[in-house]
């Protein structure tokens, strides 16, 4: 694989040129804006509302909760409101809905609205939820509970060389996606128009046509969306609620425009992790048993955390072949701001956990956590927890071995020991740390991780996408599709699959807006699934857009072409592909997803195909640490992926190297509180992301090995890449100071923490 | 900013004065606005904002005498970062304004928002402070500037002595004997660049034979004020440093520091890493390592 300059990004140009129009670029005439009044608390009865009678109510439109007959997000499971009646469960829940024709009055007329609350005991705590006197969610504020039980748990217990037990967490993750969440609604007669930046135009569109119980119809189209990560998976469809309830009652198109600020308070964070987990060993590492116990903090409404719960508890078990397996995972509520869908959707949680605990087994029994790691990596034809069997595609042991070389892991590992002995010693000694003036203590650490592709369990099944392609007056093939372009390349990526396919420019493709009046419902954009599930829909019509021509053409002329890259030849005449469909536009196919029979998964027993197939990765990160100041650096990453097939290597390499930052960020950058139940950031100077003078110096490799099911092979990247960065910066970590972190972020005040613990314990 | 608001952008100091005079306050000083503008409340409620980057000596000046350089307040980082007479004479001023913010910031942010701003965090200050910069507060009475050390204008985060028709106006820094000169600044922020600091330590010094003939250290973010610790300075003048010496002087700015836990750290680690940093400057002046 090699770059190619010629296959830049499809959007580029506009965005390069500054000619992208996001929702809030769009001229909309009579536009209003429209904002919420929210609770301060985390939770409190609405004791009542008042409206002060000294402010003109006719200048703005009011909603509160009393006037929407269906108040609850149609989601997973229906217990959010669009707006509070009785009970707020977050600080920063919505109670009051304003629109007004300028930001001015919104804001006058928000300061003049009074809701009194009798403020109630709140549960923020997951491990406390369960057993809370708060109710929450149900009688045991439980969204989820999965058990997964493979071979005899028990068994491995009593042939266990070494019982090995690991406590590990995981806290909040704010996406910061460059724009701020923004969707406008523009009411028609007996239509709603909602129009914003957004992942899941359909989503919104279930929610809405719930929320108006099919009075209106309800057309969505997605704006240019600037960056989402996850976050405008689920969140949307509350925020276009919102301004569709502003723009039905006011009769003006309303917009929602969070600024930083409340984008931040407000909308979903990663979920925060709790795992105990237990390992069964034999005395030379191998893992006879895992026994893991996962909790996830869901916050006050369910959004997605059960399906997130479920990715978690299915990835617990990471890149490791293990014969027996016992997993309970809950996903509980607190009376924090609704948890929701974050690139690696409970991966990165899991696999942070198991390698921690490999890393914990290696500390144990005196190993190097490669050799630990090697020693039990999975194979093909070995089974994961859920007894899958791994017939094809797997590349745990490739991508190890790739990028232990690489990065020359196992030197590295010796000479830094070394090099920070002395360094480490006189720290702990209390004595200034350094030899010499540029003295730092250098780690080096890795993690394999991997992502399975697609939707969880039975979910692609269920949600049946499907696209259609149709050749256009001009001979040209045109997708409808409702994937979206977030940044990803999902435009470039769908293009350059069809065009392949038919041997043809890709200039000859085009996309048709994302608008669900246009575009059948080929699913959400979102699991890593555009590419390997919507792609494989678009090779099959491809194939069939070309035999259909085919036949059409013979049967016009008698005679029998055949397709030969980009022409339909005869032995005498040769024929363009266009030339041909443009005889025949109006040719449309229709292809319609559904699993490979050979997949199977049982969701009520956790049996099965969890996944279609997962996607590999192996990574090493150099990390360097001030023994002064304990600031934390990672100098160098490598890693290497499996990815199937890259359909744009330069764009796939980018993937890797944006989602790793941004998994280093969840390690070491990226810190998020809670103050009187509400989120203690407010945007870019609080909440610290790496910037690109921290980004380490980067060795990328991917690695094919084909799907037999994907597009050319390819599978899901888009999340893997975040897996695995904050284990392997971390296991440098204790590397260096040989001690179990075990908690992210880890922060240089950490770092300084547990130096003087291991003073003290010296002394 | 409030559509009401007015702004005025004088052309010099005459025009600035006048309005000034003709004004009622409250008023807004503001020169890059790096702050201020990503402030939404608070920049939309910025009253007679009046911009100090259209006065032409304060945006402009930078001129360098025989024993001092008086830059201008709204001269951005950038220029003074360019500027081949600061960066040989006071190349510790050029190190702190490279490590505030990014480049935009430096091509936006002044020395003079930087002190009115009156950030505890503010990354030029402590070495205003070790330089014995003189601040000259204007509008000027009979042609004088009222005139200032920087620890006399700051009086708590985001408090200063500045009356409302008082602003800064420009920056006296006197170049100091550069014979046995040796100085330092350290940021210690969560991130390479734009980051607001945990903490920062200016040193300036100047050693004969080994011994200090003077020293003047300035911490910045570990207290509600910028103060010269003047009694770890005592600790250190007129001595010939070693390990102990040294050891005395972490123990003494410790005491001089009165950091709080928040958002970007914690009180102990400021406290205890303020104090290291100290160190590490004073061991890497000296080249005291245990060998």
């Amino acid at each position: 694989m090699k770059a190619n300059p010629n296959d830049f990004r499809v959007d580029a140009v506009g965005k390069l040129r500054a000619e992208t129009r996001y929702i809030r670029d769009e001229k909309i005439p009579g536009l209003w804006f429209g904002a919420a009044i929210r609770s301060p608390l985390p939770r409190a009865r609405i004791k009542s509302i008042t409206f002060d009678k000294n402010f003109d109510w006719n200048r703005v439109t009011v909603v509160t909760a009393k006037e929407i007959a269906n108040n609850y997000v149609a989601m997973l499971e229906n217990d959010m409101p669009f707006l509070a009646e009785e009970i707020v469960n977050y600080a920063g829940e919505p109670v009051v809905l304003i629109a007004a024709a300028d930001k001015e009055t919104l804001r006058e007329a928000g300061e003049h609205v009074k809701v009194n609350y009798e403020p109630l005991p709140y549960v923020l705590d997951m491990l406390q939820s369960e057993n809370s006197d708060v109710k929450i969610f149900g009688e045991r504020n439980i969204f989820k509970e999965i058990r997964i039980e493979k071979g005899n748990i028990e068994q491995a217990r009593q042939n266990a060389f070494a019982i090995v037990e690991l406590e590990s967490e995981t806290g909040f993750q704010e996406h910061l996606y460059l724009e701020p969440q923004g969707v406008v609604a523009i009411p028609e007669e007996d239509r709603v128009i909602i129009k914003g930046s957004m992942q899941c135009p359909y989503y919104i569109k279930a929610a809405l046509d719930e929320m108006f119980g099919g009075k209106k119809h309800v057309t969505v189209i997605q704006a240019a969306t600037g960056g989402a990560f996850g976050g405008k998976e689920d969140f949307p469809s509350l925020l276009a609620g919102h301004a569709a309830l502003l723009a039905v009652k006011s009769g003006h198109p309303v917009a929602m425009f969070f600024d930083r600020e409340e984008d931040v308070r407000v909308t979903t964070k990663r979920h925060p992790s709790y795992h105990k987990d237990i390992a069964y060993v034999d005395k030379n590492g191998r893992i006879l048993g895992l026994d893991l116990t996962i909790y996830l903090d869901g916050g006050a409404y369910c959004t997605l955390s059960q399906v997130v719960l479920a990715r978690s508890a299915l990835t617990a078990t990471g890149c490791y072949h293990v014969p027996h397996v016992r997993i309970l995972a809950k996903a509980v509520a607190t009376n924090t701001v609704p948890s929701g869908a974050f690139r690696g959707f409970g991966g990165p949680q899991a696999v942070f956990a198991i390698e921690m605990l490999i890393e914990e087994i290696a500390h144990r029994l005196n190993l190097r956590p490669d050799q630990v790691r090697r020693l039990n990596l999975i194979k093909e034809g070995q089974s994961t927890a859920t007894g899958q069997i791994l017939r094809y595609s797997v590349s745990a042991e490739e991508t190890f071995t790739d990028v232990l070389e690489r990065s020359d892991y196992v030197r590295k590992y010796n000479t830094y020991k070394k090099g920070n002995a002395p360094i480490l010693e006189r720290l702990l000694k209390g004595v200034y740390p350094k030899k010499n003036a540029d003295d730092m203590l250098k780690g080096i650490g890795l993690s394999v991780s991997l992502h399975g592709a697609g939707f969880t369990g039975t979910g692609e099944n269920r949600i049946k996408g499907k696209i259609r392609v149709e050749i256009n007056k001009e001979g040209m093939p045109v997708i409808f599709s409702s994937q979206t372009e977030m940044g990803q390349g999902e435009e470039t990526a769908l293009k350059n699959i069809l065009a392949k396919t038919l041997s043809i420019d890709r200039e000859l493709i085009l996309l048709t807006e994302v608008n669900t009046d246009l575009v059948p419902n080929s699913g959400p954009t979102v699991a890593s699934r555009t590419t390997m599930v919507v792609g494989s829909l678009l090779v099959e019509a491809g194939k069939e857009i070309i035999s259909r021509l085919t036949k059409k053409l013979n049967s016009e002329t008698g005679k029998s072409f055949e397709y030969r890259l980009g022409y339909f030849y005869d032995g005498e005449q040769i024929i363009s592909f266009r030339e041909v469909a443009q005889k025949y536009a109006g040719l449309f196919v229709e292809k319609q997803y559904s699993h490979p029979p050979v997949i199977k998964f049982d969701d009520i027993r956790w049996k099965g195909d969890a996944y279609p197939v997962f996607s590999w990765a192996a990574a090493v990160a150099e990390v360097e640490v001030d023994p002064v100041t304990f600031e934390i650096s990672v100098a160098r990453y490598f890693t290497t992926h499996e990815i199937g097939k890259a359909i744009n290597y330069d764009q796939a390499i980018a993937q890797i190297q944006g989602g790793s930052l941004q998994g280093i960020g969840y390690a070491i950058y990226e810190k998020v509180g809670l103050k009187n139940g509400y989120f203690d950031i407010t945007g870019f100077t609080d909440y610290i992301i790496p910037s690109s003078a921290d980004m380490p110096e980067m060795d990328v490799k991917i690695l094919e090995n084909p799907y037999p099911f994907g597009p050319f092979g390819a599978k899901g990247l888009g999340e893997l890449p975040f897996v695995g960065a904050a284990p392997a910066v971390i296991s440098a970590l204790w590397m260096i100071f040989n001690y179990p972190f075990t908690r992210l972020p880890v922060m240089p005040e950490d770092l300084f923490s547990v130096v003087r613990t291991l003073k003290e314990k010296g002394a | 900013m409030s559509k009401n608001n007015t702004v005025f952008r004088p052309r010099d100091l005459k025009e600035l004065d006048r309005i000034i005079e003709q004004n009622v306050p409250p008023f807004t000083f503001v020169a890059g606005a790096t702050d201020l503008m990503v402030q939404t409340e608070r920049w939309r409620a910025a009253a007679n904002l009046i911009d100090l980057t259209s006065v032409s000596e304060l945006h402009e000046t930078l001129g360098v005498k025989d024993s001092s350089v008086r830059i201008g307040a709204a001269v951005p980082y950038s220029r003074i970062i360019k500027n081949s007479v600061v960066r040989e004479l006071l190349p510790i001023l050029v190190e702190a304004c490279r490590q505030i913010g990014s480049v935009q910031i430096q091509n936006r942010g002044t020395l003079g928002g930087n002190i009115a701003n009156a950030s505890p965090a503010g990354d030029s200050l402590p070495v205003l402070a070790v330089l014995d910069a003189n601040i000259w507060i204007g509008p000027a009475r009979n042609g004088k500037f009222t005139i200032k050390k920087i620890d006399e204008i700051m009086t708590g985060p985001g408090q200063t002595i500045l009356g409302e028709k008082q602003y800064i106006a420009f920056i006296e820094i006197p170049f100091h004997e550069r014979e046995g000169q040796f100085w330092a600044f350290r940021k210690v922020g969560q991130r390479s660049a734009l980051a607001i600091s945990k903490l920062n330590l200016a040193v300036l010094g100047w050693l004969n034979d080994g011994i200090v003939k003077d020293i003047r250290i300035c911490s910045g973010s570990v207290a509600p004020q910028i103060n010269r610790h003047r009694r770890t300075e005592e600790i250190l003048r007129d001595k010939k440093p070693d390990e102990k010496l040294i050891e005395q002087a972490c123990q003494m700015i410790r005491r001089e520091i009165s950091p709080i836990s928040d958002i970007r750290s914690t009180e102990e680690y400021r406290r205890h890493t303020t104090a290291e940093v100290l160190r590490d400057i004073l061991y890497q002046t000296f080249a005291i390592y245990d060998l």
